[in-house]
């Protein structure tokens, strides 16, 4: 139950700028994914909303209240680390009740509080173990009951899932969304892999080099990036960017032309998913015409690399029923509404 | 001809690790053999095995816990002197060598244009100082404060010249432990004392084994403070069995005594070994 | 991480005990130095500069200096090499490994100055066991202790007695703590055990040489208790080292001023000299090959 307010923070680390201009507003008992690729700040930015590093200007506000002469304890937050940072001297039940422990809670209440998040997250059985006599998963569970038991106003957590094998992975992911229905309490989650921002987050605020991209609903954010960053980063496989020019309505990639919705002259980035192409028929119009480079299956669909013009490359997913050949010229038509256009310099959005 | 090589090898690696032993051991047993001699184990020459070359006597042993009156040399009172000081001092060496360690390893420190590294270059450096140049100053300080020849007077000047060892052991313990567990233990709810403490502290067995071990072993060896800032009423070990060698002490009461003196020392070794080969102190904190 | 506050708490006692314990006893020192403090004129008063320039004609004081970085050469070139040796040979998994690990690090662990006493016994010329196994091979009657280049040599022994465990320790420590992947990689490229120490191990050790080097220097440059009890700095001043000449002059002899004004200069040229050799060996060692910090 809180809201955080970042206005204007930046942090240096000696001449490093790792944070700039950050201004963030995080709704009550929203959940938002601080995305983005390592040394984009976001730890950083996640570390200062926990008191554990200062900023170096700007204001941190929670419900109202300044945090700048705040420790971490008086925040009331809880954070669960990438490497889960267990006590490695202490029994699982008691690396989950020491913070009730030092807070001078009656034994008996630490009790109640340290069994139910046990059995909430099912780690019961573990509670006489130590941390290294458990797998990595059960550890990161039992950070994440660590939290749980604090019973904070706001969640943090510093991805906590990049230490796991994939499979783990999934399976913590889904649990953290479900503990995040249930509880609807303020979190705060940093990851650098976009399928986790996009499946757990109420909004994602997508960094680079110490700066915010773009914040949006994760559906947005992939229907309308804002830039060619975002464009390339949110999306696996990662969206086609292809040079290309426009005038007025029409867009010429290489010797092809496609006619477009939009207004525009000069050189333009063009950015396509590989889902949003359709296969035409070799007499359609409006197509572009490609030949097939490599082709990889995966699964459920097959992953198709062409070339346009002998140039441009761009990649299209096509279900696995459809069959190509190698060396085949295809004849590609994008998708209603599934252009975006970005400026070749600056890589604004331009549609 | 691979095995035959092998062999050699293998031969001669052994053949070098027994000769060093040997050698490490010759001192040990000499000593231990003359301790057994009496007078005509010594003054016809050098005499090795008891039995065949010579008669074996207790006479040496039993000195050590004779009056100094009648010719013995009653260790009681240097050894418990000993005990006492290495003890209390290797405590509390290790209790402000250990806080300021963490202290320097978490924390940034600034004073001008001097830093951590600086700062823990400092303490280290206090080692070059040879115990001659302190000695006057130190005499006179003592003197000044009453503690001349005094258990407490010894103490403290031991301190003082453990911290650097205590220091240098744990920093470099520290900066192998995360700081992830200091934080998970300040968002928590402690502060930096009860992190430390209640966190950082109990995992740092290892670290504080090796760190004490070398405090007793130094301050149990000392001799130059121990003969310059006490006489009388506290006598150290070393300075004890140093004097004897001009006494006109016999060699086998010296020997003997000489034997006493380091036995515990070679308890404290055995502990050391063991923790040093445990490898990699802090691994036992990663996982 | 902030909550600076606290950290002065984690610092302060044991930098004011050193700060108390050594810098100001230094300070006094200094002051000493100034004055012309002795048996016949005790107290506080002052000289100027006249310690010093006696000092700087103290054949006495220079000699032992050079007496001094004699003996630290040889004790430390020996000790290191030997302890290298050493570290190199238990290194891989050998029978009876831990055995002769606990054995080799018992020398560094006993009271340097009582074992001198043992050993000089067995220096004894005439009723010493050296002599008389050296005599098994013909070499008849060395005078160990009563001649200048013996009762050197006789010091570096010792000295290398017991400190070549230090060295053992922190090398070995060193030696384990190396990664595999060079190894594999010059095993794949087919180099010999000899290429492979001077091309691999050598430079991949360098900064725990320098480490242990300067370690050893520093404790060896103090070397006075041995002597001590050995030969009383014999024969003449033979085995005469500036810390056991500081000891005479100050606390037998009393000239506590003029020795004052002695442990300043030694300081002094021990810290230039220490710095640059740390600075110099570094440069050598860790500029010239691809060393990991």
């Amino acid at each position: 139950m809180a809201e955080v307010k970042i206005e204007g923070v930046q942090k240096k680390f000696g001449s490093v700028l790792a944070l700039d201009a950050i201004n963030l507003t995080i709704h009550n008992n929203e959940f938002v994914v601080l995305v983005g690729p390592s040394g984009s700040g976001k730890s950083t930015l996640l570390r200062i909303i926990a008191g554990l590093e200062r900023e170096t200007s700007g204001t941190v506000t929670i419900n109202g209240e300044s945090m700048a002469e705040v420790a971490p304890k008086h925040r009331d937050v809880a954070m669960v680390f990438q490497s889960h940072a267990l006590y490695p001297h202490m029994n699982v039940y008691d690396n989950l009740a020491f913070n009730q422990r030092i807070r001078g809670v009656a034994r008996k209440q630490v009790d109640d509080k340290v069994r139910e998040v046990a059995e909430r997250l099912e780690i019961t059985d573990l509670l006489k173990r130590r941390p290294r006599q458990m797998s990595g998963g059960q550890r990161q569970r039992v950070a994440i009951g660590r939290a749980l038991v604090r019973d904070p106003q706001i969640f943090l957590f510093d991805e906590p899932l990049s230490n796991l094998d994939a499979e783990l992975r999934v399976r913590l992911r889904t649990e953290i969304k479900r503990l995040h229905r249930e509880l609807q309490r303020t979190s705060i989650y940093v990851t650098h892999d976009q399928v986790e921002a996009m499946t757990l987050a109420d909004r994602v605020v997508v960094l680079r080099d110490g700066q915010i991209e773009q914040i949006d609903e994760p559906d947005a954010l992939y229907q309308r990036p804002a830039n060619t960053f975002v464009a390339g980063f949110i999306g696996s496989p990662a969206m086609n960017l292809i040079a290309a020019e426009a005038e007025k309505n029409l867009l010429r990639v290489g010797s092809q032309i496609l006619p477009i919705e939009f207004d525009h002259n000069g050189a333009v980035t063009l950015g396509i998913r590989p889902e949003d192409f359709l296969l035409e028929g070799p007499d359609a119009a409006g197509t572009i015409d490609a030949q097939v480079t490599l082709i990889e299956p995966m699964g459920a669909d097959t992953l198709i690399f062409c070339v346009i013009d002998g140039e441009h490359e761009v990649s299209i997913r096509l279900p696995r029923h459809i069959r190509v050949r190698d060396g085949e010229n295809l004849k590609l038509k994008p998708r209603q509404n599934s252009l975006h256009l970005f400026d070749p310099e600056s890589g604004h959005r331009l549609n | 001809m691979r095995g035959a090589r092998v062999n050699l090898y293998s031969g001669l690696k052994y053949g070098a690790l027994i000769i060093w032993a040997v050698f490490v051991v010759a001192p040990f047993l000499w000593a231990l053999s003359t301790s057994f001699k009496s007078d005509n184990g010594v003054t016809g020459g050098a005499t090795y095995i008891p039995f065949l070359e010579y008669e074996p006597t207790l006479d040496g042993w039993a000195a050590l816990f004779r009056d100094t009156s009648s010719g013995g040399i009653s260790m009681q009172g240097p050894y418990l002197a000993s005990l006492i000081v290495s003890l209390v001092s290797s405590g509390i060496a290790l209790a402000l060598g250990t806080l300021a360690a963490y202290g320097l390893s978490r924390f940034t420190f600034r004073a001008g244009p001097l830093s951590n590294s600086d700062i823990t270059f400092f303490f280290i450096s206090q080692r070059i100082m040879p115990p001659a140049i302190l000695a006057i100053p130190y005499f006179l300080l003592l003197q000044f404060t009453g503690l001349l020849d005094t258990h407490i007077g010894l103490i403290l000047v031991y301190v003082a010249m453990l911290l650097p060892i205590v220091v240098w052991v744990m920093v470099d313990f520290f900066n192998t432990v995360p700081t992830e567990l200091d934080e998970a233990a300040m968002i928590d709810g402690c502060n930096p004392i009860q992190a430390f403490y209640r966190i950082i502290l109990p995992n740092c067995g290892p670290g504080l084994v090796v760190a004490g071990l070398l405090c007793i072993i130094f301050s149990w060896s000392e001799f130059f403070f121990a003969l310059t800032l006490s006489f009388a009423k506290v006598q150290m070990l070393p300075p004890t069995i140093v004097i004897l060698n001009s006494n006109k002490v016999p060699w086998w009461s010296l020997s003997a005594s000489a034997l006493a003196s380091v036995v515990p020392l070679v308890i404290v070794a055995f502990f050391l070994e063991r923790y040093l080969s445990r490898g990699n102190l802090a691994g036992t904190i990663r996982e | 991480m902030i909550d600076s506050r606290y950290k002065h708490i984690f610092l302060f006692p044991a930098l004011l005990v050193l700060v108390a314990i050594i810098i100001f006893p230094l300070i006094y020192t200094v002051r000493l130095s100034f004055s012309g403090w002795d048996i016949n004129r005790p107290g506080l008063d002052s000289v100027g500069w006249s310690n010093y320039a006696r000092a700087f004609v103290d054949g006495g004081f220079w000699n032992s200096m050079g007496t001094l970085y004699q003996m630290v050469f040889f004790c430390v070139l020996f000790e290191y090499t030997l302890g290298f040796g050493l570290a190199l040979l238990l290194w891989k998994q050998v029978k009876a490994g831990r055995f002769f690990r606990l054995l080799f690090i018992i020398p560094m662990c006993v009271t340097p100055v009582v074992m001198a006493v043992v050993w000089k016994t067995i220096f004894h010329e005439t009723l010493g066991p050296l002599n008389d196994i050296l005599s098994w091979f013909g070499i008849s009657g060395v005078p160990w202790l009563s001649e200048a280049t013996p009762a050197f040599i006789s010091i570096i022994l010792v000295d290398v007695w017991q400190w070549t465990s230090l060295m053992f320790i922190l090398l070995l420590a060193g030696l384990m703590s190396l990664p595999k992947e060079p190894y594999e990689a010059a095993q794949i490229d087919g180099a010999g055990p000899i290429r492979t120490f001077v091309h691999v191990t050598f430079p991949l050790m360098a900064p725990i040489t320098i480490g242990a080097l300067v370690i050893r220097l520093i404790e060896s440059s103090k070397l006075m208790e041995t002597i001590y009890a050995m030969t009383s700095a014999g024969p003449g001043s033979a085995t005469e080292t500036t810390s056991y000449l500081l000891y005479i002059r100050s606390l037998r002899e009393f000239q506590i001023g003029y020795t004052a004004s002695l442990s300043i200069i030694y300081l002094v040229i021990m810290i230039i000299a220490l710095a640059l050799f740390a600075k110099l060996l570094s440069r050598a060692l860790i500029g010239r090959s691809e060393a990991r910090t």
